[in-house]
Order: C-alpha cells, then sequence, then structure tokens
C-alpha cells in the first residue's frame, strides 16, 4: 500500500495539478453560485392559494333523463339530445374535461371503470361541438399504464379525437374552499381547473367506505395529495370539494354496475347489468337516481345527504322531473 | 491503428446496447431481444448458480456462445464486450497512467482472481451462492440500474422540475419535461432508498485505477479467471516476431492487463484480453495476433504461465470457500433474521429460500422491472450472504395483481415465471393489522383503503362491527380484518396505508396458514 502511495504521489505533476486545482474549484463554485441563484428564484406560483371562479353553467334541461338499451353510444346520444344538445353546454372553442372513471386494472366486463362506449362517444360530440380540446384523465389506484389500457377507456377515447394524458404531479395548484366544512383548501389538477367544461362520467358501483361510488365521489380524480388522508371524513370531504369543482353535466354509468366488493371488484358474478345511462346536470339527483338502481335509499348513502343539505341539488326524487328513453 | 478504433467501436455499442436494454426492460416488456440478456451471458454465474441452486439452471444457455468465444477467441469477450470492462476503460481514462515493469512472472495480484474463482465454486457446492458479489455481469447491470442511471434519473428529474418554476425558465424547461418523461425517464421516479450502496461499489472500482488500469478485471474478476483458464486452448493469441521485436520496452507499459512480460515478447496465459494495444503502439510491426497452435504458442514461449494457482493456493482457495459458505449452509448465518415473520418477503413465483439464494446472481433486473419498485435490494435482512437478492418492500411499491414482469426477466430462473392465474393465488406472505395504529380500530376514525384496495375478487379484508354504539350519537366505524384463506400478501394495503411512517397493516412472511 506504501508502495502504491509513494507512486502515486511521485508520478503526480504537482505544477499542473495546482492549475488544475484552481480551475476544478473556479468551475465548482460557478456551478455552485448558478445552483442557488436557481434555487432563490423559485417561481411565485409557490405557497400562495387561489380561489377559482364557479365554472360557467350551460343551458341544459333541468331534471334526470333515464336511458335504457344496449346501444350504449346510441343512448349517449338520445341521452344528450334530451337534455337539449351538447352544443348548449359546449361551445366552439371550448376546453371539455371528461372525467371517467378510470381507477383499477380492470376490463370492461369487470365493471371496475367507465364503459368505454360512453367515454368514447362523449368525446365524439364534445369534437362534434368544435370543442378545441378534449382532455380525458383520471388518477388510477394501481399502475396508471395498465389502467389506461385494460380498461379500454384510452385507446377509445384517443380514436376518437380526445387528448388522453397521464398525471403529471407538477401540475397541481392549491386552491381555497371557501364554505369548507372539512377542508381549506385542496390540490387541484390544473388541466382540470383551466377547462371551460367539466363532464363528469362515473360508473356506479358498490363501495366498502362510501356505501357507493357515483358521481360525488368521481370527482376525487382531479386532486393531488395525500389521497389516503381523504379517507377519513370522506362525505364532508367530497362535498367541500363539490363546492368549488362543478361539473355542468354528469353522465352515470349503469351500464354494468359493481354490486359487491367494490371499487375494485375483479369477480364477474358481482357485475350486474343494468344497460342505463342517467344524464343530470343536478349531481345530486343523479346519484339519488342511481341509488335506487342498487335498492339503496339515497337518504342512505351519506355523501348524496350530505351534498343536498349543502344545497347542491335535490334528493327527493318526487320532486324531480325524469324523462326516460328506451333505445 | 484502425482496429484500435473498431475496438472501441464495439465496446461502445455493446455498453450502449447493455444500457439501452436496462432501459427497455420495463411494462410493457414489448422489447424482441430479452432486456436481462447480459446476465445470462455469464458461464460462471450458469455454472456456480446451477451448482447451488441444485438444478441445472436452462435460461443461462446463451452463456455458451461467450464460452464457445473463449474457446477461439481467447478473452476477447473481456476487452471487447463486457460492459463493465468498458466502463473501466472509460473511467480509467480519468487517472493518471501508472507506469509498470512486468518482469517474466505474472504479478502477485493477477493470481486472486483464479482463487475467488474456486472459492466461489467450492462455495457453491455448499448450496451458497457468492459469485454474484465479483461477476461482472452480475455487478453492471446492478451497480448501473441502482448506483448510476436512478440517481441520475432523480438528479435530472429535481433540475427539470426546479427549472418549470423559474418564469423565465420553463418555458424551455416544459417541453424537455414531456419529452423526458415519455421517452428517457421511468414511469414512476425510481425509488431505491440505498442506491448509494451501488453507487460506491462502481466507484470503488473505478477507484481501482489508482493503482493499476483494468484494476478489477487483473485482480478481481472471477468470470475472467475462467474465461482465462479456457483461453489457453483457443488458437487465437498474441505472438511476437523475435526478431523485429527489439526489447524496447513499450508494449509491457501499454498493456492495460500486465499481461506481456518484461521482455516483450512473451505473454502471461490468460491475461491477455486482445485489446490490441500493443499491436498498435509498436512501430516495428513485431506484435501480431493470429490463429496458431496453443500449444506452439508455449512451445515458443510466446504464451508463459499463467497467474493460476500453485498446489497449495489451490487448496487453500477451496478450504476458504468452504469455510465462509459453512456457517450459511449449517443455518448459522449471523445475521440471519431471528424471527421467522422478519424473514424478506420474496416475489410471487420465487424459488424456496435457500435454493432461491443459490439461483438469484444478484443482477437487480427484477427490481428494475418491477412497475411499483416494490422488489428492493436486500442489505443484511436476508443474512449477510443473502445479500442484494429482491425482496418486495410494500411500503415503497406493492406486487400489482395483473403483473409477472419479475418471473419474466430473471435470468437464472430464481423467480419462476409464472401465468397470472397461478401468480394471482401464490401467497408470499400475510396481512397483520396492528390495533394499536389503524384508525377505526384506535380511534374509532374513518379510514377503510386497505379494504378498499384489495385486489382479490372476493376480499382478503372485511369490514366488521360498524354502526350505532350503545352511547347516543356515537357512531362505531366499521374496522377491518384479514381473511386469512384469501390473502396473497400482495401488499398494496400496506402501501396504501395513511399513516404516516410504519403503516398499521404489514405483510409478513411465516404467517402463512394463520401459524408461525
Amino acid at each position: 500500500m506504501g508502495n502504491f502511495v509513494n507512486g502515486y504521489l511521485y508520478d503526480f505533476n504537482w505544477k499542473q495539478s495546482r492549475r488544475d486545482f484552481l480551475k476544478t474549484i473556479g468551475t465548482a463554485g460557478l456551478g455552485a453560485l448558478c445552483g442557488g441563484l436557481l434555487g432563490c428564484k423559485r417561481g411565485d406560483s409557490s405557497g400562495e392559494v387561489i380561489t377559482v371562479e364557479q365554472p360557467k353553467t350551460g343551458e341544459l334541461t333541468e331534471g334526470l333523463v333515464v336511458v335504457t338499451g344496449r346501444d350504449y353510444r346510441a343512448m349517449v346520444r338520445r341521452g344528450l339530445e334530451a337534455m337539449g344538445g351538447l352544443s348548449n353546454l359546449v361551445h366552439e372553442g371550448d376546453v371539455v374535461v371528461v372525467k371517467p372513471n378510470i381507477g383499477w386494472d380492470r376490463t370492461m366486463e369487470q365493471a371496475a371503470n367507465t364503459h368505454p362506449d360512453v367515454v368514447a362517444e362523449l368525446v365524439k360530440q364534445c369534437v362534434a361541438c368544435r370543442a378545441e380540446e378534449v382532455r380525458v384523465f383520471d388518477y388510477p389506484c394501481n399502475d396508471a399504464r395498465r389502467t389506461y389500457v385494460r380498461s379500454g377507456i384510452a385507446a377509445a377515447a384517443e380514436a376518437e379525437g380526445a387528448s388522453v394524458s397521464f398525471i403529471d404531479e407538477d401540475r397541481y395548484v392549491e386552491v381555497a374552499i371557501p364554505e369548507g366544512v372539512a377542508l381549506d383548501s385542496f390540490l387541484y389538477y390544473q388541466d382540470c381547473m383551466d377547462a371551460d367544461v367539466i363532464i363528469n362520467v362515473p360508473i356506479a358501483k358498490d363501495h366498502s367506505l362510501t356505501k357507493l361510488t357515483l358521481g360525488f365521489k368521481n370527482l376525487m380524480g382531479v386532486i393531488g395529495g395525500n389521497r389516503g388522508k381523504w379517507h377519513s371524513g370522506i362525505r364532508e370531504k367530497l362535498v367541500d370539494l363539490w363546492t368549488v369543482v362543478r361539473p355542468q353535466l354528469t353522465v352515470i354509468d349503469a351500464t354494468r354496475i359493481l354490486v359487491a366488493n367494490g371499487p375494485t371488484g375483479g369477480d364477474l358474478a358481482d357485475v350486474k347489468i343494468m344497460d342505463t345511462i342517467i344524464l343530470s346536470t343536478d349531481p345530486v339527483a343523479v346519484d339519488a337516481h342511481a341509488a335506487t338502481l342498487f335498492n339503496i335509499d339515497p337518504e342512505d348513502v351519506y355523501c348524496i345527504k350530505e351534498g343536498y343539505q349543502r344545497g347542491l341539488g335535490e334528493i327527493d326524487l318526487t320532486k324531480v322531473n325524469i324523462e326516460r328513453i328506451a333505445v | 491503428m484502425c482496429l484500435i478504433w473498431l475496438r472501441r467501436l464495439v465496446q461502445l455499442l455493446s455498453l450502449a446496447f447493455f444500457l439501452y436494454l436496462i432501459g427497455r426492460n420495463n411494462y410493457p416488456l414489448d422489447f424482441p431481444i430479452p432486456p436481462e440478456l447480459f446476465s445470462r451471458l455469464s458461464p460462471l454465474a450458469a455454472l456456480t448458480a446451477s451448482i447451488s441452486a441444485r438444478s441445472l439452471l436452462t435460461p443461462f444457455w446463451p452463456a455458451l456462445f461467450i464460452l464457445v468465444s473463449a474457446l477461439i477467441l481467447g478473452r476477447a469477450f473481456c476487452g471487447w464486450v463486457c460492459p463493465l470492462g468498458t466502463t473501466i476503460d472509460i473511467t480509467d481514462k480519468l487517472f493518471p497512467v501508472r507506469k509498470e515493469k512486468p518482469g517474466d512472472k505474472p504479478s502477485p495480484a493477477s493470481r486472486v482472481k483464479y482463487l475467488i474463482l474456486i472459492g466461489g465454486i467450492s462455495a457453491s457446492l455448499l448450496g451458497v451462492q457468492l459469485v454474484g458479489y465479483l461477476d461482472p455481469l452480475s455487478i453492471a447491470p446492478r451497480s448501473y440500474i441502482m448506483g448510476v442511471l436512478a440517481p441520475l434519473e432523480l438528479l435530472a428529474r429535481w433540475l427539470l422540475s426546479v427549472a418549470k418554476g423559474v418564469g423565465w425558465l420553463s418555458p424551455t424547461a416544459n417541453p424537455f419535461s414531456s419529452f423526458a418523461n415519455k421517452h428517457i425517464f421511468s414511469f414512476l421516479a425510481p425509488n431505491f432508498p440505498h442506491w448509494y450502496v451501488h453507487t460506491a461499489i462502481i466507484v470503488g472500482i473505478a477507484l481501482l485505477a489508482l493503482w493499476r488500469r483494468r484494476g478489477f478485471c487483473r485482480m478481481l474478476c472471477p468470470l475472467g479467471a475462467l474465461l482465462g483458464t479456457v483461453s489457453r486452448l483457443a488458437p487465437m493469441g498474441r505472438t511476437v516476431d523475435a526478431e523485429r521485436c527489439k526489447d524496447c520496452g513499450t508494449c509491457p507499459a501499454e498493456c492495460k492487463m500486465g499481461a506481456i512480460a518484461g521482455d516483450g515478447v512473451g505473454t502471461f496465459g490468460g491475461e491477455c484480453i486482445l485489446c490490441l494495444n500493443c499491436r498498435s503502439s509498436c512501430r516495428l510491426d513485431a506484435v501480431h495476433f493470429r490463429f496458431a497452435s496453443p500449444l506452439t504458442r508455449r512451445k515458443e514461449e510466446q504464451e508463459l504461465a499463467s497467474a493460476g494457482p500453485s498446489r497449495r493456493a489451490f487448496i487453500a482457495s477451496i478450504g476458504t470457500g468452504l469455510v465462509l459458505a459453512a456457517p450459511r449452509a449449517l443455518g448459522a448465518d449471523l445475521f440471519l433474521p431471528k424471527k421467522k415473520n422478519n424473514a424478506p418477503l420474496r416475489p410471487p413465483g420465487a424459488l424456496p429460500e435457500e435454493r432461491f439464494l443459490g439461483a438469484c446472481i444478484r443482477c437487480g433486473q427484477c427490481m428494475r422491472v418491477c412497475p411499483t419498485w416494490g422488489l428492493q435490494p436486500t442489505l443484511l435482512e436476508a443474512g449477510l450472504a443473502g445479500m442484494f437478492s429482491a425482496r418486495l418492500v410494500p411500503r415503497i411499491g406493492y406486487c400489482e395483481y395483473n403483473c409477472n414482469l419479475c418471473g419474466r426477466v430473471c435470468p437464472s430462473g430464481a423467480i419462476q415465471e409464472l401465468p397470472l392465474e397461478e401468480k394471482q393465488i401464490s401467497v408470499i406472505g400475510l396481512a397483520v393489522i396492528d390495533r394499536n395504529r389503524c384508525l377505526p380500530w384506535a380511534k374509532n376514525e374513518e379510514c377503510l383503503v386497505c379494504e378498499e384496495v384489495c385486489p382479490v375478487p372476493q376480499k382478503a379484508i372485511v369490514l366488521k362491527g360498524g354502526g350505532k354504539g350503545k352511547r347516543k350519537g356515537y357512531k362505531r366505524i366499521a374496522r377491518p380484518m384479514v381473511v386469512t384463506d384469501l390473502c396473497i400478501g400482495c401488499g398494496i394495503c400496506e402501501n396504501r396505508c395513511p399513516l404516516e411512517g410504519k403503516s398499521a397493516i404489514v405483510v409478513e412472511v411465516g404467517m402463512v396458514g394463520g401459524d408461525s
């Protein structure tokens, strides 16, 4: 070992190395300076909580439209017609978010995600209304790549011209919830915040925590931060979210519903084919009607009850105008 | 001279291809060439892993090509193809060249790798795989994946995310970031908490250049020792036209491996890696590489005695290998987990533990392919002799229900490739709930995330006991309980438990079937 050290020192060119040493120090110092400057000049978007305006409402008919049949795409079209036509909501040049449930690495038959045909037809209609961009995304609970593929939604939506994207963790903005009961603010996904129209497209499923996951729960895909923490007091938090983020249209996919072991499912025996799609601008009424498909009283589903109590919609289905269409 | 450039080109292409394969070693695994190919090329790994796993590990059949190449071309693999060798050639350039003056015998350091080879084979006879720690085709992927590529990617991601937050930089940074996310970066940011251990290893190997060029290859590489032994039979070899040679001393000093004797004519058997530096540096055109009978080369003293061990050293190294392996073979590894339920979680398809460690060559490919970064290298969790093998750490990443990628890329079959239906019922451990931490149990606070995410179709976690309590206004939150017969130990529950720090539900080995 001694030989090696001596040899190294002996062979080393000390005159040259002093110059090199200073060069190295100089470059390193410059690098550190640049790094420091970069570190200091963080953008003005850090730490500030912003308030969002309520999105504009469209001129769609009030009440529920319940469509039944086997041709899901045609059902979506007829449903939109009955609501007054999508062009009353989506105008030329609008940026639209079609927010399906792409939560789980499951196939269409397993009814854990929204049916790809329903999503695809909505995208197609938005494109027909000359929307500038139709964004389709969600925050899956399983590996996002697998989920997007296995659900069939990414391919179906892209085929109709949607911009399908994965969540970019850098694109969340902290937004205030002035009327929040459980939350003061939340992290809102920028791609949704910038949009002119939000169309909420959940699938109707059994859920261990919230009893059912319908329209209210589906909006959770646009939040960031620690999702696990949201599960404590989830009903209050979800409704808090809805006081700020208000999709103008909810289309509940009840073509196939998951009646047990939700929200992941996996056993085809838990899937019930209902061939139904429910559309409404009223998030409470649409969820309430979907609950009846499970033979569950809407008053027993706390999200729906809480949403009604905070004035987001009507829970009593006898007071709601329901148009039924068979395709 | 142009042959040197050809050699460098082949080296760089080989390294680039090796790194590209690592890059493609991820979901959806659709590249036509198996990404773990380089790790299946080592005849040394093939031999020792087969012995220590007690079965012929057929995925190693590509290693035959390397063995045959050594039988024909000597250690050309070392000089032209080996990714670790190429890496060392590159890092060697950062250090001053030490002048060496070889004598008429190979340096004592060159002998060490043969002793390591023999010791490693002896250890494998006892079922203990130690060769993976020094086989370059295990070191290279493992160290690059965790010690080089992972920290580099984290650094790049951090720089880009800082740049995106700076007003005047973001218009440039955003497209860079999108491009990188789509084509360069992994889908999820790499997550190897002990990455620096692997950086240290490859930096340590590079630092051997302070002593000699190709220091690892000369002194430590057991694969080099194996190929060197085989190369004694090879027709391709270095010969010197003794009439032209003027004993100028250039080639012994040029030789990266110290393979040339002091007189410039003799080459130490099994040391030459055919880098051709001597040939190109000889002004008198006296050095040739040609096909000839090895017997003739030895008779003409072109090829001198190798650095292979004396009989005494041979026996000593067998003994050392056995002694090193004995504690593990007898189950007395000092660092083995004392309690069965602290044993490391192995991925579905893994062989039974001792055979798993025998077959595992510590290459790190399974850790690279795992889409959640759940497979992590052990340090001492599997005992000293189990270091760097793969275990599932659910808090970092869980085992995706519909995924079987690790079994598909394991070069040795230590993790068997299971069809999905079989994988989905393979039990690797059992979830255990800590009722003192779990929110519904400990605080009557709502949670139930574990039950929500459980992928087993019939749900391996049930919720019981919710409803109105005896006190007015008190609502009892339903509490989770694990269904022992259904839980497969995938760990998504542990991964998603919202508690800070330790999860309230953990997956343990040894609890399978309800008794330890």
